[in-house]
């Protein structure tokens, strides 16, 4: 299938995604770095005037997001995908009791 | 508050105003009339006539009149009801382009009618013509669902219709408590005073606004609905609800907290989901939770920031809900395990999709920098640490499953086969409108800060702002990439709390039947034993076999016939 102009800049920029992660790592160095030089003028709580703590608390987020989720799903939450499936059959109070109890034993 | 209505009152003009509600609902119902191209001119037409009376119409008091001893005021207009409406018609006029190719009148007609009856609530003076209007949102909306056509749809609809039949009469409940203590339908904010009106009304307004745990109707019903419909629902029936409890329950304490659950909740599930429009949908649940906690610290940059959020809101969640429309309309597929590499057949979705997650993520120059940072630093300026941290946190969460998850595996990721073509021309423009707004905002914030209904003093693009929320957000990014392997769609789903109306409760009517029916049919079994007993020693002594039953030959019973003569010969000789 033919791409657009657009698909193939966009291909184009996934073919390269190495350089494109290399720029980004570079920027939020310098990120960080200019954090350090220039205070971010708030300090109602002590991290707002700690340079690089946005960027620590992003991390962690991250981390502690992704693993609690993760345990939840695993451990709670996730079931097989047929799980409800019992709602697009017909009504089980339906049809005949007696079958029904039968089936259940 | 006090000085937005006291503006309000002094404006108060009891003069003409056409509600834009009605004019829309009696405009939609000449659309089943209407054919084509015309129609669809006319849709768009109606919607933009739509915008112009909402954005025509003056701060006042209109509409009131006696009915049968009530005070009734039909329509009030205050900046605060002003901005919802003002999103609201425009999101109408952004959802009817994207739905322009949809042939399904019931669809256009119950839509725009959701649509009034939100703008209605939004503009309602007293709790009766707010619950009239409520509960018209209620019936539009669920046509949304049902006109699916799927079996799962139908079912979600039910289930939906019945937690809002719930709110609606928690509402109902609690405005004819409110009015019998205080011989009052005005709609202000309410009073603890009123205990029972108080948490009935509130009650109604928070299942609404979807928070946990009576939120899973969204999450359960919504990624269920029609591609277009999805559209006006994600927009209306939750931002409704944040508008009541701006104007109704400001400074609730307890709402901090469930908003700050609201809004890690909507993350835990966002990173779980597989189907592309119930990540969403719990993205929706996770940005509302931000304006319920705003609603609770209940100052004037908080509300703010509730309003101007819900406002950007409803505008970078259309873009993302369009886009994954979009995407399952052209691909056929709906979840993150069957999606892949489709990111260079539908650039220009890929792009606006991106536009709307950089939005809901809140980069700097994109709407929700300036609405979302307003809330949290609500909490800075309250002082609160931990709700400050944790909705830190659920930005971070936010982007990581809104901004990363979904489009890393929706469109990038590997291919796998899909050559969808590019989305219809009307969808994208109704994307690209969007869009362009959450450019807009984010680019020229004054404009959103105008509707706001305090004076805004709040700069979104201060130094501290701008690192924090850059660093935050490039580094969960930076997380993301280290964690990828964890982060692709399962196919599997989670159990939210409808797992207790879905699961629970229909095993427990179950066994509440199946028991009935066999103690009754135990009680009828031991009866019909007791008769059976009766009937076997009757028969012992009746029966064919019995003593009483016993047939004799002649003779014998000449015999005894002789005897007894006898004996009672003997009796009367004798005695």
């Amino acid at each position: 299938m033919k791409l657009s102009k657009l698909g193939r800049a966009l291909e184009w920029m996934h073919d390269h995604s190495k350089l494109f992660s290399g720029v980004m790592l570079v920027a939020m160095a310098l990120l960080v770095i200019a954090n350090f030089v220039f205070p971010a003028g708030y300090d109602r709580f002590f991290w707002e005037s700690l340079p690089g703590a946005g960027a620590i608390y992003g991390l962690f987020s991250c981390f502690v997001i992704v693993v609690v989720s993760k345990f939840l799903g695993y451990k709670f939450l996730y079931r097989p995908e047929d799980y409800y499936d019992n709602e697009s059959r017909s009504n089980e109070l339906t049809g005949d009791p007696v079958q029904r109890e039968a089936n259940d034993e | 508050m006090n000085e937005v209505q006291a503006t309000a009152q002094a404006v108060a003009d009891t003069g003409f105003w056409l509600h834009p509600s009605i004019v829309l609902i009696l405009g939609a119902l000449v659309i089943p009339f209407l054919r084509g191209s015309l129609q669809q001119g006319y849709r768009v037409a109606l919607a933009l006539v739509f915008i112009f009376l909402v954005f025509q119409t003056q701060a006042g008091v209109y509409g009131e009149f006696q009915f049968a001893g009530l005070d009734v005021v039909t329509g009030r207009a205050d900046k605060l009801s002003l901005a919802f409406a003002y999103v609201f018609s425009l999101i109408t006029l952004i959802a009817t382009i994207y739905s322009l190719h949809v042939k399904d009148n019931i669809q256009h007609v119950s839509a725009l009618f959701y649509a009034a009856a939100a703008t209605g609530v939004a503009f309602a003076g007293d709790l009766l013509t707010l619950y009239v209007f409520w509960e018209m949102m209620m019936l539009a909306s669920v046509w949304l669902i049902w006109r699916r056509a799927t079996q799962t749809a139908y079912a979600a609809g039910y289930r939906y219709l019945l937690v809002h039949a719930v709110s609606g009469v928690m509402l109902l409940a609690g405005i004819v408590l409110f009015y019998g203590e205080s011989g009052s339908l005005a709609f202000d904010q309410m009073q603890q005073a009123n205990n029972w009106a108080f948490y009935l009304i509130l009650l109604g307004f928070l299942i609404n606004a979807a928070v946990p745990p009576f939120h899973a109707w969204l999450s359960d019903a919504y990624p269920e609905s029609t591609i277009t419909g999805v559209i006006f629902l994600s927009a209306l029936t939750t931002k409704t609800a944040v508008y009541t409890l701006i104007r109704g329950f400001p400074g609730t304490d307890f709402l901090i907290w469930l908003g700050v659950i609201m809004a890690l909740w909507g993350v835990v599930y966002g990173i779980l989901a597989n189907d592309i429009r119930r990540l969403l949908a719990y993205s929706i649940i996770s940005q509302v939770g931000y304006m319920v906690a705003a609603v609770g610290m209940g100052t004037v940059i908080a509300l703010n920031g509730a309003t101007a959020h819900a406002f950007t809101h409803i505008l970078y969640k259309s873009v993302l809900f369009m886009a994954a429309g979009a995407v399952i309309t052209m691909t056929g597929k709906s979840k993150l395990t069957d999606l892949g590499g489709i990111y260079k057949y539908m650039p220009i979705t890929f792009l606006l999709y991106m536009v709307g997650a950089a939005s809901i993520s809140a980069f700097p120059l994109f709407s929700g920098f300036v609405s979302k940072t307003m809330i949290v630093e609500a909490a800075a300026v309250e002082g609160i640490a931990w709700v400050w941290l944790l909705l830190s946190m659920a930005s971070a969460g936010t982007f990581l499953y809104t901004g990363l998850r979904l489009p890393y595996y929706a469109f990038l990721s590997k291919d796998v086969g899909l050559r969808p073509k590019e989305a219809p021309w009307n969808m994208l423009l109704a994307m690209g409108i969007a869009a362009f707004f959450c450019l807009f905002i984010g680019i020229y914030p004054a404009w959103l800060y105008s509707f706001m209904p305090f004076p805004v003093e709040y700069n979104a693009y201060s130094a501290g702002h701008l690192f924090w929320e850059l660093q935050l957000l490039l580094f969960t990014g930076l997380g993301f990439f280290l964690m990828i392997k964890y982060l692709g769609g399962e196919p599997k789903i989670s159990v939210d709390t409808d797992w207790a109306y879905r699961k629970w409760a229909p095993k427990v009517v179950i066994a509440v039947a199946d028991g009935v029916r066999q103690t009754w049919r135990a009680f009828i079994g031991a009866l019909r034993g007791l008769m059976n007993g009766v009937w076997q020693s009757m028969r012992r002594t009746y029966g064919d076999q019995g003593v009483m039953g016993q047939t004799w030959g002649i003779g014998a019973t000449t015999i005894w016939v002789v005897v007894f003569m006898a004996l009672y010969g003997l009796y009367v000789v004798l005695f």
